[in-house]
């Protein structure tokens, strides 16, 4: 154990110590905020053009009687009095669009004409607009009142989601919180990763530099790999600890400012002003209050720890049995392939039936466990398969972890064969 | 006697590495563990050093069973070696000393000293990649030495060394005898072997096929000759011996091969009374290159 605690030290100190592992704790919650910031930002030009979209719409059978409701981003200018051919107009550079209006046998026929591609977003909401306009024709001249149009119209339906869950019956505000899982379960998928290759790098450079050779006199293989996983996973928390304590420092300044950008998108995305007060008073403090936090941060913890040794552990053994770096990446496929499926996995969780077998299924498994049972946990797993998911994983990273003992006893100190998975089955045997 | 194996015997996959290694190696001294390429010494070395698990036989150091404590007492210097080519020499050493578990300070204090006997003392600092490969092997000599070993094991320590270092670890080595170490030492340089070596064994094809002290063996292995240095006349070929012109033409030397059963007395009254003024006479010790070759060679028609 002392041993252990001495390699862990070492792997723990001479990564945190480097140029590059302040770079990374700084630059890496940096990027992926002017990432999404960029994504924000988009969105949000896109949605509000500096100049709205001119469109001219030619309407000679007056179908839609002279009126169409304005909209922000697209501005509808009825012209009866066109002589010209499209192409000059818009070549004009007066309007953006022309839509003409063409009688047909039963429903009117819309063209809509521009220099440019038209954008998808564009497109559909002139669309949106044309169909319901004509309802509303249509519905008049059946004999509906505008007044009642308009009061139809300004229905909203606000659906409560109400789970009866031990004979008590609430509310059920499940999507933030899975998008809270969806987030926690990223940072393992991305912890693993991460870090499961640095297992299986440092495993690498300490056989192909054959500094093993120095140290397996006085350390067993299997503790140097121990003290390696513990390590790393030390340097793993630390940048974790700091993020989010860094995290919750900037919280306060930077809410208002998220806030602020969450509320400007809302309201250029959405027209209705009635709607985005519903939206912006759902996304109160109600949920946070009924998900049990710190109980969702003592299981992220939990598949955090686990599912980072069961794969570390299946990542050292690559590094002890491959010679170099270009053989890592065959024996890398399938571990990895099953971590990024459950990710994808994951995210068709949300939205459809977090219960089902498969979901269940892959829960269970250690494979998958640690991503896919934190996207589940926000919707409310029974308690035993919360058990379940987590004995699986102990067992798996027992197993995972004698597995790679095996292979890394004897794979440290075979160099030269070309490593195939025949050879690790060598290995495996050899060190009975 | 330090180490004692009995009867050590390993299979690689079914095939037969090392055949029932009977090996006694005295204490405070140096043993030569000789062999081609791939004969087993390697393996055996791991087996000692509790790396890999013998099939059968037993280990004893100082005459009890070997323990895994018994292995943090040893020092071992891997043919292959390297080192963290990021970390400070110093910050490495003291890594691999405290998995020896010696104390941070003593383990400075050893530093220190290694590192002024090797010239080493103004690099310790820096990172291992900034050595020249000559420091960098003198910093992993260092790494076994630390723990002050009663048992050293150096396989081809002085592989990547000039001269004048080669000779400074020959010295050092010497040095650790007298302070009561015992080394085992595997090399291919046979001269090396032949100045340093009290006793030694070699192995080939996973047997000893010699083993003994090196006076013992080269005994064994002398051809019973003596180089004569003369004056005057040159000896003739007699009832009692024979002789032979040596290579070199211009040194008044010749080689003189008695007959069976003729002792070195008669030989010398023989060669008197042909009137020869006789400068020095000694045996031809069979060098270790030309006993290694032979002892193999003789191994191999055993097993064709």
């Amino acid at each position: 154990m002392h041993k252990i605690i001495i390699i862990a030290q070492r792997e723990f100190l001479t990564r945190v110590r480097k140029k590059s592992f302040l770079i990374m704790t700084i630059l890496t919650p940096l990027l992926l905020l002017v990432f999404y910031g960029v994504i924000f930002y988009f969105n949000i030009k896109k949605q509000t053009p500096e100049e709205p979209f001119r469109v001219m719409v030619v309407d000679e059978a007056n179908y839609l009687k002279q009126e169409l409701p304005q909209e922000k981003s697209i501005l509808f200018q009825f012209k009866t009095d066109y002589v010209e051919n499209i192409e000059n107009i818009l070549n004009s550079g007066q309007w953006d669009l022309v839509l003409e209006v063409k009688k047909n046998k039963q429903e009117p026929e819309f063209n809509l004409y521009s220099l440019n591609n038209i954008g998808f977003i564009e497109k559909e909401s002139i669309s949106k607009v044309l169909t319901q306009q004509i309802q509303q024709h249509k519905l008049i001249d059946n004999g509906i009142s505008p007044k009642l149009i308009q009061e139809i119209n300004q229905t909203n339906v606000h659906l409560n989601a109400i789970q009866i869950k031990d004979h008590h019956a609430k509310a059920n505000h499940s999507e933030m919180g899975a998008l809270i899982g969806f987030i926690m379960a990223f940072v393992i998928y991305l912890f693993i990763f991460l870090y499961g290759v640095q297992v299986m790098r440092g495993a690498m450079e300490e056989k192909s530099s054959r500094i093993v050779e120095i140290l397996v006199s006085s350390v067993k293989p299997t503790d140097l790999m121990y003290g390696k996983i513990l390590g790393i996973a030390g340097v793993g928390m630390t940048q974790f600890v700091i993020w989010v304590v860094v995290g919750l420092g900037l919280m306060g300044p930077l809410s208002g400012v998220i806030g602020e950008m969450v509320q400007t998108q809302l309201e250029s995305g959405l027209q209705n002003s009635v709607q985005v007060q519903n939206l912006t008073q759902n996304i109160g403090i109600e949920w946070l209050a009924e998900l049990n936090l710190p109980m969702m941060f003592a299981l992220f913890i939990c598949y955090f720890i686990g599912g980072y040794l069961f794969y570390g552990a299946l990542f050292a053994a690559i590094g002890a049995a491959v010679d170099n770096d270009t053989d890592t990446q065959q024996f890398m496929m399938p571990i990895t392939m099953p971590l990024v499926f459950s990710l994808i996995y994951s995210q068709s969780i949300i939205g459809t039936n977090p219960d089902g077998f498969m979901t269940t299924f892959l829960s269970m498994l250690p494979f998958t466990s640690p991503v896919v049972m934190m996207v589940r946990i926000p919707y409310g797993v029974p308690t035993i398969e919360l058990f379940a998911s987590l004995i699986c994983l102990s067992a798996g990273f027992v197993l995972s972890v004698w597995f790679a003992g095996k292979i890394y006893r004897v794979g440290l100190l075979s160099y030269g064969n070309k490593t195939t998975y025949k050879t690790f089955w060598k290995m495996f045997r050899q060190s009975n | 006697m330090i180490i004692e194996t009995k009867d050590i015997t390993k299979y690689f996959q079914g095939k037969l590495v090392l055949d029932q290694i009977n090996i006694s190696i005295p204490k405070a001294s140096i043993f030569g563990l000789l062999g081609p390429n791939g004969a087993g010494k390697t393996t055996f070395i791991r087996i000692l050093t509790k790396i890999i698990e013998a099939d059968a036989g037993e280990i004893l150091f100082e005459g009890k069973p070997l323990l895994l404590t018994d292995v943090y007492q040893m020092g071992y210097l891997p043919e292959e070696r390297g080192l963290y080519k990021k970390m400070g020499v110093e910050e490495q050493l003291l890594f691999f000393a405290s998995l020896k578990n010696i104390p941070n300070n003593q383990a400075k204090k050893a530093i220190k000293n290694w590192a002024e006997k090797f010239d080493l003392a103004n690099l310790l600092h820096k990172p291992a990649e900034e050595l020249s490969k000559g420091m960098q092997q003198k910093v992993q000599l260092m790494a076994s030495l630390l723990h002050a070993p009663k048992l050293l094991i150096l396989d081809e320590p002085f592989s990547g060394f000039d001269p004048i270092h080669a000779q400074l670890l020959q010295d050092e080595i010497v040095a650790l005898k007298q302070q009561g170490t015992s080394i085992i030492l595997s090399s291919h340089r046979m001269e090396t072997v032949e100045q340093l070596c009290d006793h030694l064994a070699l192995i080939n094809h996973g047997k000893v096929i010699l083993k003994g002290s090196l006076n013992q063996i080269q005994k064994a292995y002398s051809k019973q000759e003596w180089i004569l240095e003369y004056e005057g006349n040159k000896p003739q070929n007699h009832v009692l011996f024979s002789c032979e012109n040596l290579q070199d033409p211009f040194l008044k030397q010749v080689s003189i091969k008695p007959r069976e059963g003729v002792s070195l007395n008669e030989i010398l009254t023989a060669l008197l009374s042909q009137g020869i003024v006789i400068k020095s006479i000694k045996e031809q010790q069979p060098s270790m290159n030309a006993i290694f070759i032979d002892a193999i060679a003789q191994n191999k028609n055993q097993y064709a």
